[in-house]
């Protein structure tokens, strides 16, 4: 009968239980448009983000199917022009993708007066969010409230930073 | 040349006519301004993604009556998101239409208690929605009759 030494079976059962490995993950400038005619009060914007997570986590030695967990840690808007954010007076982020729902991720209300860029207030709650990005392509909403009317479309850019959890 | 080309469009010009006027697929009837029965607030239906959402256009009282600021989602479970101004508020979400008149697989926020029920939409006439509410069971629920604000 084959003896293995007590020491070298640790060895073999530590290496096969891999740390979880965190990530810092950039969603880079995404464009949210609200189609215009616009009026007081809450707008929609939307926009796509391909985020690309399959191939960044290519780049750091992972698959999709590693990606344990996924927490949004930081939320900004910024104004796509020189109005800034001008005549917004609150804005309020919300993700959703395939089956999965819509759900709440950050706000800021009310917006300091005549921001360029503001940092929003990240949800708490971020259920199933790992699930979300896995599908690739996430939509993201921007409840823009807006202080009057306007004709024309408003575009905010929405930047966003996740920390990931990997295991093989 | 000229004299067929005009024959063809006086040709089409009737389908054309007909697909300008071909009223909505029947699952975007949802979509407009909605008032629930206690004449609260005013919900705007639109569609995202291919699903739909309702967000709150118009409250009648639009201030909190003890801080007199605008009102914000102050009894959401998750505290870090209760400044969300309850103007704008998405209170239905993610519906799909299931044929027969009927949203599905949707859910309705009730910001008086920050609880979320699952819902189904019922259509009973072009201006006329049936909104149930439950939790787990569908027979176990309440329904609100919602009006369509701008008749068709």
């Amino acid at each position: 009968m084959l003896r293995i030494p007590l020491p070298a079976l640790v060895m073999v059962a530590l290496s096969a239980c891999t740390d979880p490995e965190h990530l810092t993950f950039e969603s880079g400038p995404i464009d949210l448009t609200a189609a215009g005619p616009l009026f007081e009060g809450s707008n929609t914007a939307q926009g796509e983000w391909n985020t690309g997570l399959e191939a960044y986590l290519t780049e750091q030695g992972h698959s999709i199917g590693d990606l344990r967990e996924a927490r949004l840690t930081s939320a900004t808007i910024a104004g796509a022009d020189s109005t800034g954010l001008q005549g917004i007076r609150s804005v309020s982020v919300q993700w959703m993708g395939g089956a999965q729902g819509m759900q709440q991720m950050a706000v800021r209300n009310p917006l300091p007066a005549d921001s360029a860029s503001v940092r929003l207030t990240v949800a708490d709650e971020q259920p199933k969010l790992a699930e979300l990005l896995a599908q690739g392509t996430v939509t993201v909403v921007a409840d823009l409230d807006l202080d009057a009317d306007s004709d024309a479309d408003r575009h905010v850019i929405g930047s966003f930073t996740l920390e990931l959890t990997v295991a093989p | 040349m000229r004299t067929t080309l005009l024959f063809l469009s006086l040709l089409l010009l009737p389908f054309s006519t007909v697909l300008a006027q071909a009223p909505p697929e029947p699952a975007d009837r949802l979509i407009g301004v909605w008032e629930p029965s206690n004449g609260k607030a005013r919900v705007k239906v639109e569609k995202i993604g291919g699903k739909y959402y309702g967000k709150i256009v118009w409250l009648r009282e639009p201030n909190d009556p003890a801080t007199g600021a605008p009102k914000v989602d102050k009894n959401n479970p998750d505290e870090s998101q209760r400044t969300v101004p309850l103007r704008g508020y998405r209170l239905l979400k993610d519906f799909t239409y299931g044929g027969n008149d009927e949203w599905t697989e949707g859910t309705i926020y009730d910001p008086e208690n920050g609880s979320t029920y699952s819902c189904v939409i019922t259509m009973k006439d072009a201006n006329t929605l049936d909104i149930r509410g439950f939790i787990g069971v569908k027979a176990l629920g309440r329904t609100d009759v919602w009006k369509r604000l701008q008749t068709k």
